[in-house]
């Protein structure tokens, strides 16, 4: 490449390039059965963002288990709702 | 940024950042030797349970699964779970059929490949790089592997299992068809990944992939509940029959029976002649009848027990969907890890 950043490991392979595409954690936190949740991160301003919501200690898949609502907002995530006790993984590119 | 460590790629897109935590790849979680838990009806399901051990207890795993070869069904990751003390996080899978086993490895068993941040990973070498967040925390390790997710999938389930032409005849007569399949999920949505024409499952990947072998982290958040009712009616006349009137003993019942299935969200491939792309469906989770039955007994038409009822079985959460809203899939390339 003329131009950007490569990462290599000690074996020489390349590991992480500017030619790579991914998305980044800015936030990971835990929000709590019926509890709620908003965070506001300057990091946000200006990029694409999503969120990832996964069940901690789930319950059986027998049972009715309710998501939290989650909402972004300019840099601010919102979480609130739900039954279960979850995580949330704010990512942006 | 006034200080810090800001890296874009070519689309402006972050790479590493002193504002962010780069997840990075902390192993290959333990695969069970069987399933936890087997349902084995309406499709069927198996509930798989992969563990990992972490050092400390302040991250979590983000799991991506794979979906081999010859692996029939879809699947989703039902939560993780870190008991109360212990460092070992157990993943939970579930996936719709039966694990094909050949050979005594269960060779169609989904890997998972986990990912957390940096402080949740030992490192090993003297030389790298390394990005720190303002906390001190490490935010990107060159000596580990830091997860590239190649893509963002959108998925969302159709809200019925079933087809109209799926619906079958069943007894009405206190759950006598309990061990009934009619429940098999036959309905699905194809995933999106944004641009026109690109719905197929990725196959390209970024600048350090080679061959693509994708791997997806998808949270089996959704569920339905979907309920089918019948009835039977039936009279019997100890006596004289005239014009449809009893002269005698009459009973009169009538049994209805609400068979249901609870479902959970899942995705797998979908191969077409014209492409592969990913289905998005349902997985049958579990499923039973109740019953209620009105007898109503006379003689002559006047005199008698008159009016009994009775009921049974486990009664359905209601005819409803739950967290039914788009879910991102995560993609990435597995082989990158391997």
């Amino acid at each position: 490449m003329a131009y950007g950043l490569q990462t290599f490991h000690s074996t020489g392979a390349l590991s992480f390039s500017s030619a790579d595409v991914t998305w980044n954690q800015v936030a990971a936190f835990q929000v709590g059965a019926g509890a709620s949740s908003s965070v506001s991160y300057p990091a946000l301003s200006g990029r694409t963002v999503e969120v990832v919501q996964m069940f901690i200690n789930p319950p059986p898949t027998d049972r009715k288990a309710l998501a939290h609502t989650v909402s972004v907002s300019g840099t601010t995530v919102s979480v609130s709702g739900g039954n279960e006790t979850v995580f949330i993984l704010v990512l942006m590119q | 940024m006034s200080y810090g460590f800001l890296a874009l790629n070519d689309d402006n897109d972050v790479l590493i950042s002193s504002d962010t935590k780069n997840l990075h790849f902390a192993g290959k979680a333990t695969k069970p030797n069987t399933a936890a838990f087997s349902f084995t009806n309406h499709g069927q399901h198996q509930e798989l349970h992969y563990s990992i051990t972490f050092p400390n207890r302040t991250s979590i795993p983000v799991p991506f699964f794979t979906i081999p070869h010859g692996m029939v069904g879809i699947a989703g990751v039902t939560g993780v779970n870190s008991g109360s003390s212990s460092k070992t996080w157990t993943i939970k899978i579930i996936k719709s059929g039966l694990i094909q086993s050949t050979g005594g490895n269960n060779d169609f068993m989904p890997e998972v490949y986990v990912f957390t941040d940096p402080t949740a990973i030992p490192t090993s070498g003297t030389h790298g790089f390394q990005v720190f967040n303002s906390d001190g925390s490490v935010s990107f390790d060159s000596r580990l592997r830091p997860l590239t997710v190649t893509h963002i999938g959108s998925a969302l389930q159709p809200a019925n299992p079933l087809s109209s032409s799926s619906a079958v005849t069943l007894s009405g007569n206190e759950c006598a068809d309990i061990n009934n399949n009619a429940f098999t999920p036959t309905q699905y949505n194809i995933a999106s990944f944004g641009a026109a024409n690109d719905d197929d499952w990725p196959r390209t990947g970024g600048g350090t992939e080679g061959a693509f072998t994708p791997m997806y982290h998808y949270n089996a958040l959704p569920q339905v509940q979907r309920e089918i009712s019948f009835a039977v009616t039936s009279s019997n006349c100890t006596g004289i029959g005239i014009y449809g009137e009893c002269i005698g003993y009459s009973e009169s019942t009538t049994s209805q029976s609400t068979y249901w299935c609870f479902y959970r969200g899942g995705i797998g491939h979908h191969h077409r002649s014209n492409g592969n792309k990913m289905r998005v469906a349902w997985i049958p989770c579990q499923s039973g009848c109740h019953w209620v039955t009105s007898t109503n007994a006379l003689f002559l038409a006047l005199f008698g027990p008159g009016n009994s009822s009775a009921s049974g079985g486990a009664w359905p959460y209601t005819d409803e969907t739950i967290n039914l809203t788009a879910q991102n899939v995560l993609v990435a390339n597995h082989s990158f890890y391997d």
